[in-house]
This record gives structure tokens, sequence and C-alpha cells, in this order.
């Protein structure tokens, strides 16, 4: 777990309930939510333990959603914003502390692998390219 | 003493309903990251069973269970994704004895692999899977 020495800000800005789920597995595990004033986040959750989750929020926007969903932005970077906080809900899933924290200072394991898309099967799809001249998408990889 | 009541508890105390009548008998190979090599049994705990509470009700029910992955190259990307889950990928060949299973992929199309498992009770899970596949400590 990631461990924070510093008093926790207020959670309450923060509606933390899925809007968009993106990745569930056991639960979930990345996902968009909204602020109070309806603006989104993505949240992505980078560890646990027995009656507490962490997760990782920055400000996300539709476009980006977009890019993350079709595989042209991976999960590590689309966490690459600032402000970046650190959630910790309890085992109903209420937000309980929060901190602001550096993409810099989090352990490797706290993030996804540089690079990794969203889904597996979305590295198959960023082998499609298309060719200018023709509009037709045309399989690179092998198949 | 009718047949049913001779027959053993599978499910006890699961939501009415729960596993969904459309689940099917267990069966084939499926994949899981676990923290553990040999896999311990909270390597296959669910929400239910971690203390998760799990407000949406269509959701109660998917909490009994396990999420499993039908093809190893999602096992793999999960690891790539969530470092914390463990490094390990098991196998399980898993039966009719152990329970009942459903493909349960998300409706945009992602994962379609992804199943979930309603294991029955009584039924040990570590002894079910064995680890194939060790990602070490080598993110970036």
């Amino acid at each position: 777990m990631i461990e924070i020495d510093r008093q926790s800000l207020s959670t309450e800005w923060l509606r933390f309930v899925p809007v968009r789920m993106l990745y569930e597995f056991d639960g979930p595990r990345i996902f968009t939510c909204q602020n109070v004033n309806g603006q989104i986040f993505l949240a992505y959750q980078c560890d646990e333990a027995a009656d507490v989750q962490q997760f990782l929020v920055v400000p996300f926007t539709e476009e980006l959603v977009g890019r993350l969903v079709k595989g042209h932005l991976s999960v590590r970077d689309a966490l690459l914003r600032s402000p970046l906080w650190l959630f910790e809900v309890n085992n109903e899933f209420t937000p309980i502390r929060c901190w602001t924290v550096e993409f810099g200072d989090l352990p490797k394991d706290a993030l996804p692998r540089a690079g990794t898309l969203l889904w597996a099967n979305l590295n198959d799809v960023s082998k499609v390219q298309i060719d200018p001249s023709s509009q037709v998408p045309t399989l690179t990889g092998t198949v | 003493m009718t047949p049913s009541d001779s027959l053993p508890a599978r499910f006890v105390g699961y939501p009415e309903g729960c596993p969904p009548a459309i689940a099917e008998p267990a069966a084939g190979s499926v994949f899981r990251v676990t923290k553990h090599d040999p896999p311990h049994e909270a390597d296959f705990a669910s929400l239910f069973e971690m203390g998760r509470i799990v407000k949406a009700p269509l959701k109660a029910c998917q909490s009994r269970g396990l999420s499993l992955y039908r093809k190893i190259e999602d096992a793999r990307h999960h690891i790539e994704l969530f470092a914390f889950h463990g490094t390990f990928i098991a196998v399980g060949i898993l039966n009719a004895e152990t329970g009942l299973m459903l493909a349960t992929p998300p409706k945009d199309g992602s994962r379609p692999s992804h199943l979930t498992w309603w294991c029955f009770d009584g039924v040990e899970r570590k002894s079910q899977f064995q680890v194939i596949e060790e990602h070490g400590d080598d993110r970036d």
C-alpha cells in the first residue's frame, strides 16, 4: 500500500461512483467518475488491502476517454496528469481519505507498465493503420 | 427425506437466483493472476468473501463468484495493468464438480474471454490451479 504521511484532504468534491466502467475484474478497476460540478475524472486502482482500496484519480475528458478505448493512449500515459490524487475507499466503496501525489514518487508497482493499453484486444487494433490514399484499414501485423 | 435433502449444499447463503439459471457446469481451462506460487486460497477470494459491499443488486451475485479469463493473453495483459494483483499466472482445469460458470464479457466488447466462476461450497479452489508463468518484477 502507498503510505502518505500527511493529513488527508476532503474527499467530498468527488462522486466516487463509476460513470463509465472501463475495466471490471472482481469489481471496478478502471472507470470514469465525476466531481460535484460534473467534470470527468479517471480512476485507476493501484493497490488494495483487507479493508481498503487505493485509486489514482486524475482530471480527464471525453476526448481522452475516446483515445483510451481506441488504443491511442496507454493507461500509464492517461494517468500522467496533474493534479494527481490518491484516494482510499473502504469496503463500501466510499472514499475515506485522499491526498495529492506526484507521479514520479509513486512505486512502480502502483502503475501500469509503460505502453499498456486498456484492453488486450486493442493491441491488435493498434496495428491497424489507415492508408491515407485509400482510407481502407490495412493490417500491418502478423495475421 | 426427499432426494434434494440428501444433496450437498452447494451455494449456501447466496442471493435468490444466484448463480443465474443460465450458468453452466464449470469446464475447461481458465486463467487467473495470483500473488503466490503455489497459489493460496486467498488468491481466489470473492469480493463477498473479502467483505466488499456491492451496492448494485445485479452485481451482488457476481460478487459471490470469481473473475477468470479463458485466454491466457488476457491474464498477461492484466498483470501489465495491475502489478499489485500478483505476478503469477495460474491455470485451472475446471470440471462440473467444482461449480458453475458463465461467460461475462463486458457489454462494450472488450475482454470477451472474461467469465465468472461460482465455486461450490467446500471445494478447495487453490488445488484446482497451478502456476504456469511468472512475470517478474521488471517494470519500468
